[in-house]
Protein backbone atom coordinates (compact mmCIF):
# COMPACT_ATOMS: atom_id res chain seq x y z
CA UNK A 1 0.00 0.00 0.00
CA UNK A 2 1.49 3.31 -1.03
CA UNK A 3 0.21 5.36 1.92
CA UNK A 4 1.80 2.82 4.23
CA UNK A 5 5.10 3.43 2.45
CA UNK A 6 4.72 7.17 3.08
CA UNK A 7 4.25 6.57 6.83
CA UNK A 8 7.38 4.43 6.93
CA UNK A 9 9.27 7.11 5.00
CA UNK A 10 8.14 9.73 7.45
CA UNK A 11 9.07 7.60 10.39
CA UNK A 12 12.54 6.75 9.09
CA UNK A 13 13.33 10.34 8.10
CA UNK A 14 12.30 11.63 11.52
CA UNK A 15 14.09 8.83 13.33
CA UNK A 16 17.43 9.40 11.61
CA UNK A 17 17.24 13.21 11.37
CA UNK A 18 16.17 14.04 14.91
CA UNK A 19 18.19 11.16 16.36
CA UNK A 20 21.34 12.51 14.74
CA UNK A 21 20.52 16.06 15.84
CA UNK A 22 20.06 15.01 19.47
CA UNK A 23 23.26 12.97 19.52
CA UNK A 24 25.05 16.01 18.05
CA UNK A 25 23.53 18.31 20.68
CA UNK A 26 24.45 15.90 23.48
CA UNK A 27 28.02 15.52 22.19
CA UNK A 28 28.49 19.30 22.23
CA UNK A 29 27.23 19.57 25.79
CA UNK A 30 29.24 16.62 27.05
CA UNK A 31 32.36 18.14 25.51
CA UNK A 32 32.12 21.08 27.87
CA UNK A 33 29.49 20.49 30.57
CA UNK A 34 30.70 23.44 32.64
CA UNK A 35 29.97 25.80 29.75
CA UNK A 36 26.52 24.25 29.34
CA UNK A 37 25.91 24.75 33.08
CA UNK A 38 26.82 28.42 32.60
CA UNK A 39 24.39 28.60 29.70
CA UNK A 40 21.63 27.05 31.79
CA UNK A 41 22.37 29.49 34.60
CA UNK A 42 21.87 32.42 32.20
CA UNK A 43 18.24 31.41 31.73
CA UNK A 44 17.81 32.09 35.47
CA UNK A 45 15.19 29.37 35.86
CA UNK A 46 17.02 26.78 37.95
CA UNK A 47 19.14 27.45 41.01
CA UNK A 48 20.93 25.54 43.72
CA UNK A 49 21.80 21.86 43.45
CA UNK A 50 19.39 21.27 40.53
CA UNK A 51 21.61 23.35 38.21
CA UNK A 52 24.72 21.09 38.15
CA UNK A 53 22.61 17.93 38.33
CA UNK A 54 20.44 19.11 35.43
CA UNK A 55 23.46 20.20 33.37
CA UNK A 56 24.94 16.73 33.83
CA UNK A 57 21.71 14.80 33.30
CA UNK A 58 20.19 16.61 30.28
CA UNK A 59 22.99 15.72 27.79
CA UNK A 60 22.85 12.12 29.01
CA UNK A 61 19.10 11.93 28.44
CA UNK A 62 19.52 13.56 25.01
CA UNK A 63 22.21 11.03 24.14
CA UNK A 64 20.13 8.07 25.35
CA UNK A 65 16.99 9.13 23.44
CA UNK A 66 18.97 10.18 20.35
CA UNK A 67 20.85 6.87 20.23
CA UNK A 68 17.63 4.89 20.66
CA UNK A 69 16.12 6.79 17.71
CA UNK A 70 19.22 6.30 15.56
CA UNK A 71 19.42 2.60 16.38
CA UNK A 72 15.67 2.13 15.97
CA UNK A 73 15.26 0.58 19.40
CA UNK A 74 12.22 1.55 21.53
CA UNK A 75 11.67 4.43 19.14
CA UNK A 76 8.17 5.35 20.27
CA UNK A 77 9.33 5.78 23.88
CA UNK A 78 12.35 7.75 22.63
CA UNK A 79 10.06 10.06 20.65
CA UNK A 80 8.12 10.60 23.89
CA UNK A 81 11.29 11.48 25.83
CA UNK A 82 12.35 13.88 23.05
CA UNK A 83 8.89 15.49 23.07
CA UNK A 84 9.27 16.08 26.80
CA UNK A 85 12.74 17.58 26.40
CA UNK A 86 11.59 19.82 23.54
CA UNK A 87 8.56 21.01 25.54
CA UNK A 88 10.91 21.89 28.41
CA UNK A 89 13.31 23.73 26.06
CA UNK A 90 10.49 25.64 24.38
CA UNK A 91 9.08 26.67 27.78
CA UNK A 92 12.54 27.76 29.01
CA UNK A 93 13.27 29.74 25.83
CA UNK A 94 9.80 31.29 25.89
CA UNK A 95 10.28 32.36 29.52
CA UNK A 96 13.71 33.85 28.71
CA UNK A 97 12.30 35.71 25.73
CA UNK A 98 9.44 37.03 27.84
CA UNK A 99 12.10 38.48 30.17
CA UNK A 100 13.86 40.02 27.11
CA UNK A 101 17.08 38.17 27.87
CA UNK A 102 19.64 38.23 25.08
CA UNK A 103 21.66 35.06 25.38
CA UNK A 104 23.13 32.14 23.47
CA UNK A 105 20.49 29.42 23.45
CA UNK A 106 23.07 26.77 24.54
CA UNK A 107 21.36 24.28 22.26
CA UNK A 108 24.42 22.74 20.63
CA UNK A 109 27.66 24.30 21.92
CA UNK A 110 29.69 22.19 19.54
CA UNK A 111 33.17 23.60 19.00
CA UNK A 112 32.26 26.86 20.65
CA UNK A 113 29.20 27.61 18.57
CA UNK A 114 26.20 26.01 16.94
CA UNK A 115 27.02 23.67 14.06
CA UNK A 116 26.29 26.15 11.32
CA UNK A 117 25.40 24.45 8.09
CA UNK A 118 27.29 27.14 6.22
CA UNK A 119 30.40 25.23 7.27
CA UNK A 120 29.29 22.42 4.93
CA UNK A 121 30.62 22.47 1.38
CA UNK A 122 28.08 24.25 -0.86
CA UNK A 123 27.84 21.16 -3.09
CA UNK A 124 26.78 19.03 -0.13
CA UNK A 125 24.24 21.61 0.96
CA UNK A 126 22.86 21.81 -2.57
CA UNK A 127 22.63 18.03 -2.75
CA UNK A 128 20.79 17.98 0.58
CA UNK A 129 18.37 20.64 -0.65
CA UNK A 130 17.85 18.79 -3.93
CA UNK A 131 17.19 15.59 -1.97
CA UNK A 132 14.63 17.37 0.18
CA UNK A 133 12.99 18.83 -2.91
CA UNK A 134 12.80 15.40 -4.55
CA UNK A 135 11.39 13.89 -1.36
CA UNK A 136 8.86 16.72 -1.26
CA UNK A 137 7.86 16.03 -4.83
CA UNK A 138 7.37 12.28 -4.40
CA UNK A 139 5.63 12.62 -1.06
CA UNK A 140 3.14 15.10 -2.48
CA UNK A 141 2.44 13.01 -5.59
CA UNK A 142 0.36 10.57 -3.61
CA UNK A 143 -2.66 9.22 -5.43
CA UNK A 144 -5.85 11.04 -4.59
CA UNK A 145 -9.30 11.54 -6.01
CA UNK A 146 -8.16 14.64 -7.87
CA UNK A 147 -7.16 14.39 -11.53
CA UNK A 148 -3.46 13.77 -12.03
CA UNK A 149 -2.40 16.94 -13.92
CA UNK A 150 -3.74 18.98 -11.04
CA UNK A 151 -1.48 17.16 -8.58
CA UNK A 152 1.54 17.83 -10.77
CA UNK A 153 0.67 21.52 -10.92
CA UNK A 154 0.29 21.92 -7.16
CA UNK A 155 3.44 19.94 -6.45
CA UNK A 156 5.32 22.07 -8.92
CA UNK A 157 3.98 25.28 -7.39
CA UNK A 158 5.04 24.20 -3.92
CA UNK A 159 8.44 23.21 -5.15
CA UNK A 160 8.94 26.44 -7.04
CA UNK A 161 7.92 28.65 -4.10
CA UNK A 162 10.26 26.91 -1.67
CA UNK A 163 13.09 26.62 -4.15
CA UNK A 164 12.92 30.31 -5.06
CA UNK A 165 13.04 31.27 -1.40
CA UNK A 166 16.09 29.11 -0.90
CA UNK A 167 17.99 30.29 -3.94
CA UNK A 168 17.39 33.87 -2.86
CA UNK A 169 18.49 33.15 0.68
CA UNK A 170 21.60 31.32 -0.37
CA UNK A 171 22.61 33.79 -3.04
CA UNK A 172 22.68 36.86 -0.86
CA UNK A 173 23.54 38.28 2.49
CA UNK A 174 20.21 40.00 2.74
CA UNK A 175 19.22 42.92 4.92
CA UNK A 176 17.06 42.20 7.94
CA UNK A 177 13.82 43.23 6.26
CA UNK A 178 14.61 40.94 3.27
CA UNK A 179 15.35 38.04 5.63
CA UNK A 180 12.08 38.54 7.44
CA UNK A 181 10.24 38.94 4.16
CA UNK A 182 11.66 35.65 2.86
CA UNK A 183 10.88 33.89 6.12
CA UNK A 184 7.32 35.15 5.79
CA UNK A 185 7.21 33.97 2.16
CA UNK A 186 8.35 30.52 3.19
CA UNK A 187 5.80 30.42 6.01
CA UNK A 188 3.01 31.59 3.69
CA UNK A 189 4.00 29.09 1.00
CA UNK A 190 4.04 26.35 3.62
CA UNK A 191 0.57 27.32 4.83
CA UNK A 192 -0.65 27.56 1.24
CA UNK A 193 0.75 24.08 0.71
CA UNK A 194 -1.21 22.83 3.70
CA UNK A 195 -4.32 24.55 2.37
CA UNK A 196 -3.83 22.94 -1.06
CA UNK A 197 -3.54 19.53 0.58
CA UNK A 198 -6.69 20.24 2.56
CA UNK A 199 -8.46 21.27 -0.61
CA UNK A 200 -7.11 18.27 -2.47
CA UNK A 201 -7.92 15.67 0.17
CA UNK A 202 -11.00 17.44 1.55
CA UNK A 203 -11.88 18.20 5.16
CA UNK A 204 -13.62 14.88 5.65
CA UNK A 205 -10.48 12.92 4.79
CA UNK A 206 -8.10 15.18 6.72
CA UNK A 207 -5.64 13.13 8.67
CA UNK A 208 -2.95 14.33 11.04
CA UNK A 209 -0.64 12.23 8.94
CA UNK A 210 -0.94 14.73 6.08
CA UNK A 211 -0.09 17.64 8.38
CA UNK A 212 2.66 15.64 10.04
CA UNK A 213 4.18 14.79 6.68
CA UNK A 214 4.15 18.44 5.70
CA UNK A 215 5.74 19.35 9.05
CA UNK A 216 8.45 16.80 8.36
CA UNK A 217 9.37 18.49 5.12
CA UNK A 218 8.88 22.05 6.34
CA UNK A 219 10.75 21.41 9.59
CA UNK A 220 14.16 20.62 8.05
CA UNK A 221 13.67 23.36 5.46
CA UNK A 222 13.06 25.94 8.18
CA UNK A 223 15.94 24.50 10.12
CA UNK A 224 18.33 24.78 7.17
CA UNK A 225 17.17 28.31 6.49
CA UNK A 226 17.52 29.49 10.07
CA UNK A 227 21.02 28.09 10.36
CA UNK A 228 22.01 29.70 7.11
CA UNK A 229 20.92 32.98 8.62
CA UNK A 230 22.62 32.55 11.98
CA UNK A 231 26.35 32.08 11.81
CA UNK A 232 28.11 31.48 15.10
CA UNK A 233 26.30 31.09 18.42
CA UNK A 234 22.59 30.74 18.06
CA UNK A 235 21.07 33.72 19.81
CA UNK A 236 17.86 32.83 21.58
CA UNK A 237 14.87 33.98 19.57
CA UNK A 238 11.79 33.01 17.65
CA UNK A 239 14.02 31.04 15.27
CA UNK A 240 15.29 28.70 17.99
CA UNK A 241 11.76 28.24 19.34
CA UNK A 242 10.39 27.61 15.84
CA UNK A 243 13.10 25.02 15.20
CA UNK A 244 12.16 23.14 18.36
CA UNK A 245 8.45 23.33 17.52
CA UNK A 246 9.28 21.95 14.06
CA UNK A 247 10.84 18.91 15.76
CA UNK A 248 8.18 18.62 18.48
CA UNK A 249 5.25 18.26 16.07
CA UNK A 250 6.53 15.14 14.25
CA UNK A 251 7.76 13.71 17.58
CA UNK A 252 4.28 14.00 19.09
CA UNK A 253 2.74 12.69 15.90
CA UNK A 254 4.91 9.60 16.14
CA UNK A 255 4.11 9.05 19.81
CA UNK A 256 0.39 8.98 19.07
CA UNK A 257 0.15 8.00 15.41
CA UNK A 258 3.37 6.09 14.76
CA UNK A 259 3.35 2.74 12.98
CA UNK A 260 2.20 -0.10 15.23
CA UNK A 261 5.36 -2.11 14.64
CA UNK A 262 7.47 0.68 16.20
CA UNK A 263 6.11 0.17 19.73
CA UNK B 1 -6.68 6.81 3.75
CA UNK B 2 -4.06 4.65 5.39
CA UNK B 3 -5.41 2.30 7.99
CA UNK B 4 -2.13 2.39 9.91
CA UNK B 5 -2.40 6.15 10.52
CA UNK B 6 -4.69 6.13 13.51
CA UNK B 7 -4.58 7.32 17.08
CA UNK B 8 -3.02 4.78 19.40
CA UNK B 9 -2.72 5.70 23.06
CA UNK B 10 0.79 4.95 24.31
CA UNK B 11 0.59 2.02 26.72
CA UNK B 12 2.19 1.62 30.13
CA UNK B 13 5.02 -0.28 28.54
CA UNK B 14 6.00 2.67 26.36
CA UNK B 15 5.80 4.95 29.40
CA UNK B 16 7.96 2.58 31.43
CA UNK B 17 10.54 2.46 28.66
CA UNK B 18 10.53 6.27 28.40
CA UNK B 19 11.07 6.55 32.18
CA UNK B 20 13.86 3.99 32.04
CA UNK B 21 15.47 5.95 29.20
CA UNK B 22 15.36 9.17 31.26
CA UNK B 23 16.83 7.49 34.35
CA UNK B 24 19.50 5.67 32.36
CA UNK B 25 20.42 8.85 30.47
CA UNK B 26 20.58 10.93 33.65
CA UNK B 27 22.80 8.38 35.38
CA UNK B 28 24.98 8.13 32.28
CA UNK B 29 25.30 11.94 32.16
CA UNK B 30 26.25 12.11 35.82
CA UNK B 31 28.68 9.23 35.42
CA UNK B 32 30.35 10.74 32.34
CA UNK B 33 30.82 13.97 34.28
CA UNK B 34 32.53 12.17 37.11
CA UNK B 35 35.03 10.36 34.89
CA UNK B 36 35.71 13.34 32.61
CA UNK B 37 38.46 15.79 33.43
CA UNK B 38 36.38 18.69 32.03
CA UNK B 39 33.19 17.53 33.74
CA UNK B 40 31.30 19.40 36.42
CA UNK B 41 32.88 18.71 39.78
CA UNK B 42 29.77 17.73 41.70
CA UNK B 43 31.54 17.92 45.05
CA UNK B 44 32.26 21.60 44.49
CA UNK B 45 29.10 22.43 42.51
CA UNK B 46 26.83 21.00 45.20
CA UNK B 47 28.86 22.66 47.97
CA UNK B 48 29.76 19.34 49.54
CA UNK B 49 33.36 20.43 49.96
CA UNK B 50 32.25 23.16 52.36
CA UNK B 51 30.67 20.78 54.85
CA UNK B 52 32.42 21.12 58.19
CA UNK B 53 34.68 18.20 58.92
CA UNK B 54 34.65 16.43 62.23
CA UNK B 55 37.40 16.94 64.71
CA UNK B 56 38.75 20.14 63.18
CA UNK B 57 37.79 22.21 66.17
CA UNK B 58 34.84 23.87 64.38
CA UNK B 59 31.48 23.32 66.01
CA UNK B 60 29.07 21.03 64.21
CA UNK B 61 25.64 22.53 63.35
CA UNK B 62 24.02 19.77 65.42
CA UNK B 63 26.35 20.41 68.33
CA UNK B 64 25.14 24.00 68.62
CA UNK B 65 21.74 22.95 69.87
Amino acid sequence: MKSRGVTVWFWQAFRLGVGFLFVLAAAGKLRDPVKFMGGMDQYGLVHGPILPLGAAAIPGIELAAGLCLLLGWRTRAAAGVISGLLLMFIAAMGAAMAKHLELDCSCFDLMGSDPSLTALPPALLNAALAGLALALHFLTSEPSTVARPWIWRTSFAKLLALWTAFVLLRASEPAAWVQHGLQALLLVSGLAWLALDLFRFGWSTLRWGVIGRDALILGPLFWLMLYKLSDGPSILGWGTILRDVAMLLPALWLVFYGPAEEA
Amino acid sequence: MASNIQFRRPGWRSLAWALAMVLWGALMGLGLNQVSSVGINMTIALGLDQAPSTGSGQAQPEAKR
